[in-house]
């Protein structure tokens, strides 16, 4: 098969590579642990082989998207076998969107984190790539089980991400992650069961046809199956009720950490929306519609309640958390409308706010720094060193998330409210208007608090920023909001695309179910013998 | 193109000053400002000459073509004499800056937010696409609170600037709103097609909700009661700030917005109570405030809103001459208005106050100020021979024609009339109080005149309005009839200006209004008696904060009951979300048939069951006595394994039971640092009632499932596993075959999952450092016997024995049961026995190379076998088996087994690491401080963990750290 | 037989639970595996219950009725996984337990920590 062929599966397989190169450089300075001009060179090779790896990802997920534009799926079929019994990796336009993502979004983090962040531990760079590596799996797989395995990577490496670096609250923080998504994992798997139990098989495009013919008798135990999955999804994209972890968590992280999590809402997000479009979608008879009135109340509760949050926070870093449950709120009430525009809006939200989310993270962790003790307490603090420069970020990414023009916050929002169909404009429109505007109110009293409300005037008393806080990781990332809104025409395009490609279920069955023919497996080495002639087959019998 | 660049100027080369004063000298910042606006005036300039008369130009710049928002302008009479109005007093107001803000540090700042808001501003009054305007909109008011926050070392600066964004703002959210219905309507977001449509919208039920919306936006921009509070909070804006945009532009943007969309919106019974509704409270109001403020510019800003609430009336009245009228007003209010803060900021400028109170006599002083200053707040008066005149005369009239069609005849054209009288009130008082009347006091420094050229711009608007009050008739008229004919198209009523229209109704008005005016300002006095007995009004700013205040108090409330950090509060969240959720499809099922006769169990199974439950059980009735309660747990893992060997699944029986091994020996070496007992009564015992509730819901949820699934029919794709994987996968165990080739990238991420787990692990251990209780919690000091004899005779014959068991299964793993797990697992507790045998010393000693790399090379084997693949042309990890005859044995080998191998040494290595790790802890704590027991320490027997320090006797290995886990 | 293995699950599972919400760090990891074994049990029930057939092919034995092996190739995925789970959160644990001074899963923030 062509090389380009391979790309689905670089996508994992290179991070994977890159963290185990990694590890065997950290072992190969083993026992010299005292010397620390060896451990500073062995970090930073591992910091020039991680950043490069993940320059080279954002290249093949630029290629991935470049070639699904025009409509074309990959479809790989792992170890060779036909569908629906190999794991098959399925990358269409969402999927390549959401590589693309992570691969830009974890470059960044890299960047921000190789100034020094990263020197508390020898594995952050390991445990990074791994994360891509497990990020990337989530949003590419066609299998659920496989799906599974590939949430728990990205989980795992989560949780160590997590404990990275020491601090109580920390500690603590992890510990409820760690213990709430295990108990994700056994409802997920229970859900998995069900749904194999009822339909007999695991990729996903199969059990969306199967799930088409489910006898009205048998809907039910399956519909169950799909309340669990969400709950599952839920957990991971912090809607509440389920998300009541995430403040905390993400407030606990390090810096470099949480801007990474700004991803990890969304695997939950993307999740909802690669299984309940198509598998409960309209067109699935007993089983249509398992979701879609919980998904948008749900989302505007959760948007309400992040609001909210952060009206009520008093500490900066912690108002960002929870603009990170408010965006998501933004984003299952778009993708609860369950129409075509009401999803390309969703994805166009999801791109605008993981870059947001990131930049706020990156910028909180400057501002903190540099107001010394007080840090992000939202009381007047001294001035910082770089105050008017973090004073124009804060500028930008404040319009951005209050959806105020011109920036990608307010096109999104825009997209999704005009996305709104009759029937729920009433209650869609107030809920995003009026928290639109309390996040304005919220945003312009913080930034007055932290940029003009200044305890005695120059010169700065707060901390120098070290080598370890440049900002250029932030300033590139809001540049993003900017660019998007710029490019929001082409983008929308494509956001839009994506939808039509995610409501077109039989196209996508078709897609992955008919076997595209894979060249018989060779034995390596002498021509095989009788019983190998590999035209796989469904159904065929043994020998 | 021209048009575009009149407003992409400003707005692209907002940054220029900020170099102002690093390139050249103190006063660059105000000159670089100036040249940028005159650049953007030459191109409107070019862009309005290419025009005939009532020609419409229209600018496409498309932007984001599903949604149908484009950047398209549009230049008309109205958008052309609005740009006229922003740019031309936009570059007044540079000029007049340069020399007010003389010697502030930041002017660079101020002219390039100034240049913002006007490119802003511009964008607003030329926008073609609704959604466009409201792009605009909201940077209008992003930029006048940076311009009113100028000071923003002053508390009140910063509130006035937050509550005009939070204001505004808002409007600017119901406008977008507003904006997306009319589009819902119109089928469009151009302009253009809006005005065409004006039946088809009426006509909609839609139409009210949009119109609402819509007018909220241009209310709380054109600081209509209610809404009016926030425009003299913003005075504290530097007064160049404020004569630009509180008097000539970003205010007037609503009414702007009101003349733009009338002919689309205009013309019901909704639109006449609203619009003129409030804009005659908001005259009347306004004016009669304005009388009793004693801040000049409050002053001036209270009149501003009367002002605009004039506007505001006349556009509302469905009457073209009142459009006329309005427009009219809104040129000729800028004029005076921005003159007379002007006039203020000179006021301020040179005494240093704007206190009325503390004000007079200065005409002695500067007698020009004077002079331009009376003559404007003439105009503001509406003094004949004077542009002011001209406009309320036309107001006066339209009162009085559009009161004639109503039931009270009297009612409009009396409120104009007092509104009027009390703005003559307010002019006089302006000027008297600060030119005329004999000085009251020291001033904080005495005044003297301004420099001419901060004057200059002043002159020239006063110079306007007495031209236009003078020759209306040639100087406006065809600009006026113009800019109508742009709205009003074909009904354009005819224009003409004339000082004199006879004795008629609204001059007699006038006279009224002139002469109570006067009378006002002398025996005001008394009018403030009145006032201190009425009730107060409650004051805007204050309801504001109020609910403001509520509503923070609300979302900490909110927030505060919500999150409570607890993680049984987040389980509990989850599981009865999940119980909710799984319930539901079951409540609104019409039946649930079991169409699927069960079978009678086997004996073995019902025993095995039983252990398990009663396991589980006997966990939970001892899981205060921890030690107990883990016995009971591995009894229940007993129990689970027995299960699957019973069903007929031999592989997961040996995983489950080398698993179950490990997990109980990490437990005991935690156990070993953690307090033996969980003390009980620690939570209310509600809690327990409730956890015990909700626990029999799951646990009767998951048993419902599981029902139900084992109780339906069942046709599953495993059939072709079964029949391929001999033939096609090389192997007969077909679990295996699954997991190494069928599904070998589950496994793949599977020991990617372990190799994460054993670095998090050593990393998370490497900081840890636990001193070893010397006595267990019950007081019983740790067994003496440090490695116990039996199980050091025991256990070093049967490493090679069992690590040949390994070998043997790994070997035969694809055939049957077995595997790289299993042999993996195997290994591990082989190893970990010894080292519980052995002690540390001997496990470090036999573990010279580094765990965590042999686990990557692990990953790595199986990582590439799946690659190698790729080499034949293959797909990741699709495997090739063949025979090999090794003299009488025959096996076949498959590339599987590679990948199997690959797991296997993962599987070993992550084990040692964490057991391994784990029982060097105590150790890692004690060795770098001296212990201050030597003897020989003990075993934490009964549990047979490994001793978790070294020899005290002198090893000859000096520990070579076994990982290079470092802390995260 | 469906109905036994069916119960025993759901107690197991029930125990899991309960033991989850107590306010200890080991109560939870005893919780937790509980759980992992009702969790494992369910996945491999659904591939329907078969006595004394192992999944091991035979050509000999022509068409036999397996036990559905996929659920067995789960479930083992399932249980390796669940196991580097529990290792780590033992030890996270165990670090708490330093770190905080003391086990209880909300254990209270000592007071120098923001």
């Amino acid at each position: 098969m062509s090389v380009s062929a391979h790309l689905p599966v670089a996508m994992v397989a290179l991070p994977m590579l890159t963290a185990i190169v990694c590890l065997l450089l950290g072992a190969a300075s083993r026992g010299k642990d005292e010397d620390v001009l060896q451990r500073q060179r062995q970090r930073q090779r591992q910091r020039w082989i991680g950043g490069l790896s993940l320059l080279l990802l954002v290249g093949l997920s630029a290629v991935l998207l470049q070639q699904t534009a025009d409509g074309r799926v990959f479809v790989y079929r792992l170890a060779n076998w036909p569908s629906p019994f190999a794991i098959a990796l399925v990358v269409d336009r969402l999927s390549a969107i959401m590589v693309s993502l992570t691969a830009t979004l974890c470059l960044f983090v890299h960047l921000a984190a190789a100034r020094g962040k990263d020197a508390r531990g020898r594995f952050f760079h390991p445990l990074l790539q791994l994360q891509v590596m497990g990020l990337c799996g989530a949003f590419m797989t066609g299998d659920l089980f496989n799906l599974f395995v590939f949430f728990e990577i990205l989980l795992i490496a989560s949780y160590a991400l997590l404990v990275f670096g020491d601090g109580t609250h920390r500690t603590r923080a992890s510990l409820h992650y760690v213990a709430l998504n295990l108990v994700g994992s056994a409802l997920f798997l229970i859900a998995i069961g069900t749904l194999y139990g009822m339909l007999g098989t695991l990729n996903m495009a199969d059990l969306v046809a199967r799930a088409a013919q489910v006898s009205p008798a048998d809907a039910p135990v399956v519909r169950a199956a799909g309340g669990l999955l969400l709950v599952v999804f839920g957990l991971k994209a912090a809607i509440v009720p389920m998300g009541l972890w995430l403040p905390p968590t993400y407030h606990a992280a390090t810096t470099p950490v949480s801007a990474l999590f700004a991803i990890m809402t969304k695997v939950g997000v993307y999740a909802i929306i690669r299984i309940f479009i198509p598998m409960f979608g309209p067109q699935q008879g007993a089983v249509a519609g398992v979701a879609d009135p919980w998904i948008l109340g749900l989302g505007l509760a959760t948007l309400a309640l992040g609001t909210l949050g952060a009206l009520s926070a008093t500490e900066f870093k912690r108002m960002v958390t929870f603009l990170v449950v408010a965006s998501v709120g933004t984003q299952l009430t778009s993708v609860g409308l369950f129409t075509e525009q009401g999803l390309a809006a969703a994805t166009f939200y999801i791109v605008h706010s993981t870059f947001l989310t990131a930049a706020l993270f990156l910028l909180a962790g400057a501002i903190i720094h540099q107001r010394g003790e007080l840090g992000g307490r939202l009381s007047a603090g001294p001035v910082m060193y770089q105050g008017r420069l973090l004073g124009l970020l804060f500028l930008v990414a404040a319009l951005s998330a209050a959806g105020l023009p011109p920036l990608s916050g307010f096109v999104s929002k825009a997209l999704i409210l005009a996305a709104t169909p009759a029937a729920w404009k009433a209650v869609v429109w107030t809920v995003v208007l009026v928290t639109s505007f309390l996040l304005l109110i919220q945003l312009s009293r913080v930034g007055s608090v932290l940029f003009w409300n200044l305890a005695g005037d120059d010169p700065p008393k707060g901390p120098r920023p070290g080598p370890n806080d440049s900002l250029v990781p932030a300033v590139v990332l809001l540049s993003f909001s900017v660019v998007l809104a710029a490019a929001a025409g082409p983008l929308d395009d494509f956001t839009r695309a994506t939808a039509t490609q995610l409501y077109d279920r039989d196209a996508m069955i078709e897609r992955v179910m008919t076997d595209a023919q894979p060249p018989p497996k060779t034995r390596r080495g002498d021509p095989p013998p009788t019983p190998h002639g590999f035209a796989r087959r469904p159904g065929q019998e043994a020998p | 193109m021209a048009l575009l660049l009149t407003i992409t100027l400003p707005l692209l080369l907002c940054w220029v000053p900020l170099l102002g004063s690093r390139l050249a000298g103190r006063h660059a910042s105000a000159w670089l400002a100036g040249l940028v606006a005159l650049g953007s005036i030459v191109s409107l300039v070019v862009a309005a000459s290419g025009q005939a008369g009532d020609a419409v130009q229209l600018v496409h710049v498309p932007w984001m073509p599903h949604l149908g928002l484009h950047l398209n302008m549009r230049l008309d009479g109205l958008s052309l004499m609005f740009c006229a109005l922003v740019l031309g007093i936009g570059e007044l107001v540079i000029v007049y800056a340069r020399y007010y803000l003389a010697d502030d540090d930041h002017r660079d700042r101020f002219f390039a937010f100034l240049l913002l808001f006007m490119g802003a501003m511009l964008g607003v009054v030329t926008a073609e696409n609704l959604l466009s305007l409201v792009v605009f909109w909201e940077l209008t008011s992003v930029s006048s609170f940076l311009l009113v926050a100028f000071k923003n070392d002053k508390a009140a600066a910063r509130r006035g600037a937050r509550r005009a964004l939070g204001v505004t703002g808002l409007g600017g959210l119901c406008l977008l709103g507003g904006v997306l219905l009319l589009g819902d309507i119109v089928g469009s977001y151009e302009l253009s097609d809006a005005l065409a449509s004006h039946d088809r919208i009426v006509a909609d039920p839609r139409y009210p909700y949009a119109l609402v919306l819509v007018l909220l936006g241009v209310f709380t921009k054109s600081a209509q009661v209610p809404f009016h509070f926030w425009l003299p909070g913003a005075m504290s804006a530097p007064t160049p700030a404020s004569a630009y945009l509180h008097s000539a532009t970003m205010v007037k943007a609503g009414v702007f917005l009101l003349v733009r969309l009338w002919p689309a919106l205009a013309g019901t019974e909704q639109w006449f109570l609203m619009v003129t509704g409030l804009g005659l409270a908001t005259l009347l109001f306004g004016s009669v405030v304005a009388l009793f403020e004693d801040d000049i510019k409050g002053l001036l800003a209270y009149s501003t809103i009367s002002h605009l609430g004039l506007i505001t009336t006349l556009f509302g009245l469905n009457t073209t001459a009142g459009v006329v009228a309005g427009i009219f007003h809104i040129m000729n209010h800028a004029t005076f208005k921005a003159s007379l803060f002007m006039a203020a900021g000179i006021i301020d400028h040179e005494t240093g106050t704007r206190d009325l109170r503390a004000l007079g006599g200065l005409a002695r002083h500067m007698k020009s100020t004077a002079l331009l200053a009376t003559v404007a707040s003439a105009a503001m008066a509406g003094i004949p021979l004077l542009n002011g005149f001209l406009s309320k005369e036309m107001f006066f009239k339209e009162a009085v024609d559009v009161g004639a069609g109503m039931s009270q005849p009297w009612l409009v054209p009396t409120i104009a009339t007092i509104a009027g009288a009390f703005s003559v009130g307010y002019s006089v008082r302006f000027v008297w109080d600060v030119f005329f009347r004999p000085a009251t006091g020291k001033l904080p420094h005495d005044p003297h005149p301004p420099p001419s050229w901060m004057q200059a711009p002043v002159a020239l608007l006063v110079v306007l309005c007495v031209v236009v009050g003078v020759a209306p008739a040639l100087v406006v008229q065809p600009v006026l009839e113009h800019v109508s004919l742009s709205v009003l198209g074909t009904q354009t009523p005819a224009v003409d200006l004339h000082l004199w229209h006879g004795l008629n109704l609204p001059f007699i008005m006038s006279l009224v209004a002139v002469g109570a005016g006067v009378g006002l300002y002398l025996r005001r006095d008394l009018l403030t008696k009145l006032r201190q007995r009425l009730p107060a009004l409650p004051s805007g700013p204050r309801v504001y904060e109020s609910i403001l205040a509520g509503m923070f108090r609300a979302s900490r409330f909110v927030t505060e009951s919500l999150h409570r950090d607890s993680l049984p509060g987040y389980v509990v969240a989850v599981l009865a979300s999940g119980l909710v959720l799984g319930l539901v499809p079951f409540l609104q099922a019409p039946s649930l048939s079991v169409s699927r006769v069960t079978s009678v169990p086997p004996a073995p199974l019902i025993g095995f069951v039983l252990l398990l439950v009663l396991g589980a059980l006997a966990t939970v009735r001892l899981h205060h006595h921890r030690l107990l309660a883990l016995l009971a747990l591995s009894l229940s893992g007993l129990g689970t394994a027995l299960v699957f060997v019973e069903l007929s699944a031999p592989d997961l029986a040996l995983t489950q039971l080398s698993v179950e091994v490990a997990t109980t020996v990490l437990m005991l070496l935690a156990l070993f640092f953690l307090p033996s007992r969980s003390p009980k009564g620690e939570q209310p015992s509600g809690r327990h009632i409730r956890d015990a509730g909700l626990a029999i819901a799951v646990g009767l949820g998951v048993a419902a499932l599981l029902y139900a699934v084992l109780t339906r029919p069942f046709s599953t794709i495993a059939d072709y596993y079964i029949a391929t994987s001999k033939s096609h996968g090389g192997g007969t165990n077909i679990v295996n075959v699954i997991l190494v080739d069928f599904r070998g990238f589950d496994t793949l991420g599977e020991i990617t999952v372990l190799g994460v787990a054993a670095i998090a692990v050593s990393a998370m251990l490497r900081e840890l450092s636990i001193p070893r209780p010397e006595v267990a919690e019950d007081g019983r000091r740790w067994s003496l016997d440090r490695h116990p004899f039996l199980l050091r005779v025991m256990s070093r014959p049967l490493l090679p024995l069992l690590l040949l068991v390994a070998i043997y299964i790994l070997l035969r793993g694809h055939n049957l049961p077995g595997g790289g797990f299993i042999a993996g697992l195997v290994t591990g507790v082989a190893l970990i026995l010894q080292f519980m045998a052995g002690g540390l010393s001997f496990a470090t000693a036999r573990l010279r190379f580094d765990l965590v790399a042999t686990a990557a090379i692990g990953l790595a084997i199986a990582l590439a076998t799946g690659l190698a693949s790729m080499l034949f042309g293959q797909p990741f990890l699709a495997s090739a088996f063949t025979h090999v005859h090794l003299g009488p044995i025959e096996f076949e080998l498959a590339s599987a087994m590679a990948f199997d191998l690959g797991v296997f040494i993962t599987v070993v290595s992550v084990l040692l690491i964490i057991l391994v790790r784990l029982g060097r802890v105590g150790v890692d704590a004690s060795s770098p401080s001296p212990d201050p027991s030597p003897d020989p320490s003990p075993d934490p027997s009964p549990d047979p963990s490994p001793d978790p320090r070294p020899d005290p006797s002198p090893d000859p290995s000096p520990d070579p750290s076994p990982d290079p886990g470092g802390p995260c | 037989m469906e109905l036994v293995l069916a119960l025993g699950v759901g107690v197991v599972a029930a125990c899991g639970v309960y033991l989850l919400l107590r306010a200890r760090t080991f109560s939870v990891v005893l919780g937790l595996s509980l759980i992992s074994y009702a969790t494992n049990l369910f996945l491999f029930g659904v591939g329907r219950i078969t006595v004394g057939a192992p999944p091991i092919y035979d050509a000999s034995a022509g068409a036999v009725a397996y036990a559905d092996p996929i659920p067995q190739a789960l479930v083992l995925t399932a249980i390796v996984i669940g196991f580097a789970m529990t290792a780590f959160v033992v030890v996270l644990a165990l670090v708490a337990h330093q770190r905080l001074g003391g086990d209880r899963v909300d254990q209270p923030l000592p007071e120098d920590e923001a």
